[in-house]
Order: structure tokens, then sequence, then C-alpha cells
């Protein structure tokens, strides 16, 4: 904590002299997605926590519509003062330029500040499935083509693209059905309109310990604690290792000590107990990176969804 | 027995809890104010009060949601009754016959039956619900599925084109319209633009609050402005009358039917109160003796559309409560609230927290009791601000909505939409077509298409197997049944002038005298 306060002093004592006293007045952070989703609730919770880390309030502001790319243009499009920034998702970062033409392309057309959060994706099933772990559902999928429904919170969204991705790599004809979001198809995959759904473990599993789904599948780099006996997508044999993430934008050309003031505070926020506690609640892993760190993922990210969006024929 | 005892002992814990009794009324002014205000709702509500909701016990952010649910639902009543601003979606189809009965002078009943109705549906759905939590919505989860959701909703748009416009014929193209409308944007199945015209804005598709704005509000604002400046201008006589209990008594069935159709769409993941009113409304065209009254001032249509967004609060408590499963916007922020205290909703809540769930319910039946008598006070006085000259009125309608369409989602485009529908709206009205029809369309076109796509997906783009489900089969049968018998047997409309807008037509036939 000392250690963090001396960090601000002293970056105070930094900006100072540069000349624009950042900031003098209170910040827009635009929530591309509407009030009280996940991102919405995450820069809420940042807000509220970095009152405590920057001097002038973190106001947020939704601006909804067109899987985010409506308020992530308006991000870019700001004046590249540091009193307009974005929170913003991977998926809308980097799979929605790549599916249409917007004010922003790749990671260099803005710029990134703090990643904020991580959120695991996992293949779950209902409880009375009768495949035991992923390997046992790939093969019977293997065996009836087309037969198995998997459902995604639509299309175009990370969880989509992770679907592909797996059907890609293992040969295996999974039908895929979009919904409008989670909240839709998990009552879909419990009432047994789906065999499987694609989702994040916080939606999950509530469920799971209810005694009504299972999670066969982890699409992360080892086990998660959450569901221990459901092999990782490495340990199959297919390496998809792929979350989804939360970070701080701000326009191209924004000065770089604003980002690196703004990136500090919200770095601090992060720890605050009430977030942490937000973050443990909901299901959202805290993973912070700097601003160049989180351009590299990003850069890995966009790369990595190319060739998956133009396989797919998603490129309009 | 135990019914009881755990009512009672919900009711004790609410009402010997001081703190819980502000945030109970606070609640209940907050949804009501929200509610009525076009462009926030109860959802912006619940999302400014959502950080604060760390600092509250469980209990009391839990219940304080679930009055805001109540009282959000019925607070944008009024304003489509009287003004004919829907101050929410799901007011949106109480304008379709109550703007028309405040023409007719008779503003007091229309509110009158609003409040009623909502309290009624309110109080109903909130004691069905705490009778019969977990069954009902592990059964609707299991028989209710996308095939199911656009078999209903067929069946609900089946009927659509009887409501408000002067011919059948021009019935069915305001529907139509309405459901192109409803395409505009990202297709639901493979992500393609459609009418969008390179424009990204537009990819969102166009959004219902500003349309319903425009369609209504606006497009009236210009139709009585003709008036004025054409002096055949009258200004609607004041009725402050409550209706009769034997009116009441009229419309019994129409009441139990849209609380039954209420509850069951609150119960359903995605459908929730603004269908549920849609819906309603249209069974009650279905199911009147003349269905052509209906968008001109009939007092069935502002029971129907009340009764059921009421009802459905309760129903959409269920699966949030029974399986942690929230079917809209508002009861996802409830799980959010369950979420940051750490506890999960699902059976393990209805046993480890029955203080939570039973203050809650009795909450929300507290909050159904206390809408009553604020909104038999509001009949008395609220309906006084008709006193105010139209010439005056209208610069504030103007305002009141076009703030309402930006702050919906902070964009200068839904301003646009709102006065284009506000245009379009007044020359349809003219010709004779339906708003309300195209309203409709553009709901029920949306959440109808989404369905129908992730059905065919489901059932592997064989389209026959809607007919291997019985639900599906029933409703898509009857729906069709309704079509046709609806061309073979035209619904008698009124013989007035196509040119005049059948509500103001109604509305001066009635001022006259």
């Amino acid at each position: 904590m000392m250690v963090l306060r001396l960090t601000l002093v002293l970056l105070l004592a930094f900006a100072v002299p540069a000349g624009a006293e950042y900031p003098e007045r209170p910040v827009t952070l635009i929530c591309p997605f509407p009030a009280g989703g996940a991102m919405d609730i995450v820069a809420r919770g940042l807000s509220e926590a970095m009152k405590k880390t920057f001097p002038k309030p973190v106001a947020v502001v939704n601006r909804a519509g067109a899987a985010g790319t409506i308020g992530n243009a308006e991000v870019v499009q700001a004046k590249p003062d540091g009193y307009t920034l974005g929170i913003s998702a991977v998926a809308v970062l980097t799979v929605q330029p790549q599916l249409t033409d917007l004010p922003y392309k790749g990671p260099d057309t803005y710029a990134p500040i703090a990643k904020l959060v991580n959120l695991a994706i996992v293949l779950a099933v209902r409880a009375d499935a009768p495949w035991k772990d992923g390997d046992e559902f790939l093969r019977a999928a293997r065996q009836a083509p087309g037969k198995l429904r998997v459902s995604s919170p639509g299309i175009g969204t990370i969880l989509h693209l992770i679907l592909e991705d797996l059907k890609g790599r293992t040969k295996v004809d999974l039908t895929h059905v979009p919904f409008r979001g989670n909240g839709e198809a998990i009552p879909a995959l419990l009432g047994g309109h789906v065999e499987a759904s694609i989702v994040h473990p916080g939606e999950i599993v509530p469920h799971v310990q209810a005694g009504r789904a299972r999670v066969l599948l982890v699409f992360e780099t080892k086990r998660d604690p959450l569901f221990p006996d459901a092999p990782t997508a490495r340990e199959l044999g297919h390496d998809i290792t792929l979350g989804v993430y939360y970070l701080l934008i701000a326009p191209r050309g924004t000065p770089d000590a604003i980002v690196q003031r703004v990136n500090q505070a919200a770095r601090a926020a992060l720890e605050a107990p009430a977030f942490v506690t937000l973050a443990k609640n909901r299901g959202f892993d805290i993973d912070y990176k700097g601003p160049e760190a989180i351009t590299q993922e990003l850069w890995l990210s966009y790369k990595t969804f190319g060739p998956i969006i133009r396989q797919l024929g998603l490129k309009k | 027995m135990e019914l009881l005892t755990n009512f009672a002992s919900g009711f004790v814990h609410l009402f010997s809890d001081p703190l819980a009794l502000v945030y109970f009324a606070l609640g209940l002014l907050g949804g009501l104010v929200f509610g009525a205000i076009p462009g926030v709702n109860m959802l912006t509500l619940g999302a400014v009060l959502l950080p604060f909701t760390a600092y509250m016990s469980a209990t009391h952010a839990i219940m304080l949601y679930s009055v805001i649910y109540v009282s959000g639902v019925y607070g944008g009543a009024v304003t489509a009754i009287l003004f004919n601003i829907p101050g929410s979606p799901e007011n949106a189809p109480t304008a379709f016959d109550g703007y028309p009965m405040t023409q007719q002078g008779r503003a007091g009943k229309a509110v009158g039956a609003a409040v009623t109705c909502s309290a009624l549906g309110g109080t109903a759905s909130a004691v069905v619900m705490m009778a019969a939590t977990p069954i009902v919505a592990d059964w609707a989860i299991h028989t209710f599925g996308p095939q199911e959701i656009f078999a209903l909703i067929f069946f609900g748009l089946s009927v659509a084109a009887s409501v408000g416009a002067s011919t059948l014929w021009k019935g069915w193209l305001s529907v139509l319209l309405g459901l192109l409308l409803a395409t505009v944007g990202t297709d639901p199945a493979g992500g393609l633009h459609r009418f969008a015209f390179g424009s990204y804005y537009l990819l969102a598709g166009i959004n219902f609050i500003p349309l319903i704005l425009g369609f209504f509000a606006v497009a009236e604002v210009f139709v009585q402005g003709e008036r004025l400046v054409t002096g055949r201008y009258r200004a609607p006589r004041i009725g402050l009358d409550f209706p009769t209990l034997l009116e009441f008594w009229r419309l019994k069935l129409a009441m139990a039917r849209s609380f039954v159709l209420g509850f069951f769409s609150g119960v359903l993941p995605g459908i929730g109160a603004t269908l549920a009113a849609f819906m309603s409304y249209n069974e009650a065209v279905r199911w009147s003796s003349h269905p052509e009254r209906f968008g001109k001032g009939e007092l069935e249509g502002v029971v129907a559309s009340e009764t059921a967004n009421n009802s459905a609060t309760g129903g959409a408590m269920i699966p949030l409560l029974a399986l942690g499963l929230p079917g809209g916007a508002l009861t996802a922020m409830m799980m959010g609230v369950f979420q940051l205290h750490g506890m999960e909703p699902g059976p393990l809540v209805l046993v480890n927290s029955r203080d939570l769930v039973w203050v809650t319910f009795v909450a929300m039946f507290a909050a159904n009791v206390c809408i009553f008598l604020l909104g038999y006070l509001e009949t008395k006085t609220t309906v006084h601000l008709l006193r105010i000259p139209f010439r005056l009125f209208a610069p504030a309608i103007l305002l009141l909505s076009t703030v309402g369409a930006y702050a919906l989602r902070n964009l200068i485009v839904d301003v646009w939409v709102m006065f284009g529908a506000g245009v379009l709206g007044y020359l349809l009205r003219r010709t004779g077509y339906s708003v309300a029809g195209i309203v409709l369309g553009v709901i029920l076109g949306d959440l109808g298409e989404a369905a129908f796509v992730k059905s065919m997906q489901l059932m592997h783009y064989d389209v026959l197997g809607f007919f291997s489900r019985p639900v599906a089969a029933i409703l898509l049968v009857a729906g069709l049944g309704t079509i046709v018998l609806n061309l073979v047997r035209p619904p008698r409309f009124t013989t007035e002038p196509a040119p005049a807008a059948a509500v103001s037509t109604a509305a001066e036939g009635a001022t006259k005298s």
C-alpha cells in the first residue's frame, strides 16, 4: 500500500511540471454494453474503486449497440485529452473490426491502457448427459456428425469463435446455435433444447453446484480449480486457450503521461478489497497488464481470430 | 398453512425493520418516477443503484429491486394514457386504447382501470409466485424451447392486423411494415447486415423506444397541431370517473386471461413484462366479440395490457429464485445483487434464506397494494394536467420525447429515428393505417425471427419439426386458423371515412357529444 501511495505521489509530481494538471475535471468512461451487464458491472466497480486512486470522479456512460462497436467507435474518435476513456472487450477490439468497416482496426488505431479482468471459457452439458468428459463428448459427436447442438451467446462472440476453432481442429461437426446472450442459452441447455453450451465459469457454477449441469472441457492453460475433473482442450491435444478479457482504452494520440496516470490509478483500483470481492463473486479473474503487455496480447488475439473469421466466411 | 406462517413471518420482518421500510418506500417511488419518464426506466434506476447494493444487506437489496420492478412496470401507464407517451416499453400497448379514451373524455376510467388491474395482476402473481415456485420454473424451461416461443409469437401476431386500422388489409400492411422495420440491423442467423446502408449505428437495429415515442407522442403532436391550425381542435373533456365495479365485473374473463398470460410470459426466459403486455393485448382482441373497437378507446385494451405486465413480475421471479435463471434485464441485475453478496439463487436460497425470499414476496405483495392506493390518488390528481392547453403542452411533449429518445443510449441517431417515426406515424394515421399494428410487428417480429432462426438450427432445418412438438403445433395451427378465419369473415370495421385517423375520429365523435 505504502509503495502504491508513493508511486501515486511521485506520478502526480511528475505530471504537474508537464503543464496541464490532468485530471482537472471528471473523466467519462464509455461502456459499450448496457447497464447491468457484466462489463457494466466491472466498469462501475472500477469507477467506485478509482475514487481512492484518482483525484476526479470517473463517470460511467453506457453507449450500447452493435456488439459494442458503437460505444467503442465513439471512444476512438474522441479528443485524445484523457477525458474520454473506454472500457472494452477483446471481441469488440479484435473481432468486430475484422468483420465490418469501423473507425478502428488493429491495436495501433487506439491507445490500450490496462488489462483488467479475464473470463475463462468452458463447455458445459446437463448433469444427466451421457458424456463424462470432453473426450467422450467429442467422440460421440464424431459418430453422429452435426447431431449435437451447442449454444453460443451470439455470432462473432469469442465463445462462438472458440466453438468454431474446436470444430476446425478436431474435424468434428457440431451444430452451432447462437442465442442472445447466455441468459437465454443456459435455460435452453437446462431445458434440454441444446446438448451443450459454451459459457463462462461464473455463469454455470451455480448450476453445477445445484447438480443440474457439468463442465466437460475448459479452454485454459491448466485445469480450472472450480471444475477439477474437466480436462483442458490442450490435454486432449487441441491447443485452444482463449479467454475473454476486459481492458481500458483511450483514443490514439493520448499523451503518454495521461495513459500512465490512468493506468496507475486503475492498477491500484484492481487491488482494492471491494473490487477483489466483486470480481470473486462474479467469476472474473483480475489480470492486470500494462499498456505494452496488453497491446501485445491484443495483437495476438487480432492475428488469431483473422484466419478463423475468414474460414467461417463471417467477413462481409 | 405453512404458506400463511411464512407470509406472516415475512410480513413481520418487513414491517419491524425501519430501514427496510425506507428502502421499500424509495423503491416504490423510484420505480413510479423512472417508469413514468420516457427514456429512463426501471433498468436505468437498477443500474445506477447496483454499486450501492454492496452496502445493503442482501435481503434489503433484493427487496428493493423487486419493489422497483413492481412499480416500474406500472409507472408508465399514466403518461401513456394521458399524453400518449408510454413511459416504458411495458406500457406501450396501454397507449393503444388508453389515449383514445382520454380523447373521448374517459381519462379517469382508463387510469383507474390501469391502476386497479396493475394492482390486481401484480397481487395475484405475487400470491401464485409464493405458492408455486420451483415446479413452474422447471416445467417452463423444459416445455418451452425456441420452437414454442416462435409458435407463441406467431399465434400473437395472427390477430395483430385487427388492431386500430380502418380495414383488415391496412391492418396487415401495418403489421408487415413493422416486421420489415424489425429486420433492420444484423440478422440473427448468420450475422448478415440488412438495410444498414453502411451505417454501423443501424447495425444494432432500430431501437424500439424511440420508435414508440415517435409513433405515439410525436405523431400525436402533429395530428393535434394540424387540428389547432385548421381550427378543428377541441380540448378533451376531463373525465375523473373511476371505472365502476360493474365495468370490472364485465371484464373479469379478460383480467383472468391477461393474468395467466402475463404470469406465464414472466416465467419464460427472454419474454418478460413487455411481451406479456403485447401478447395479452392481442389475446384481448382475439377473444373480443367486437375486435374492431380495439385501438380506438376500448377499456378492455387497457385492462389486458396493464394486468399482464404486472402479472409478469411475479412470474419472472420464479426462474430466478428457483433455478438461478434470470429471464430479463432486471432479474439479471437481481442475480448480480445475489452474487455481490456471495449468494447463488437456486433451490438453496429457497431453503437457506427463507427470510430473504419471504420478505421479498411480502414486499412485492405490499407494493402492489400501495400502487392501488397511490394510483387512486393519481386518478384524481394527474388527470387535471389535461387542463393545460395543448398549445402549451405540445412543446413539453416534444422536449420530453426528444430527451427520452436520446437518453436511452446517448445516441443522436435515436432522436432522428423518433422524428422519422413521428412523421411516418402522422402520415399513416391520416391514411387509416395502424401505428399500433406497426409497433406490434416490430416487437414481435424481432423476437419471433430470432426464435424462428434458433428453432430451425435446433431442428437441423426441418420445418416439419414444429409439428412434432405438441405445444408448438397447436399454437401454429390456431394462429393459421385465425388468419384464415379473418380472411373468410373479416371483422366488421367501423365505416368511418378513411382519410381521418381511426383514433382521432372516434375521439372527435365523443368530444362533440
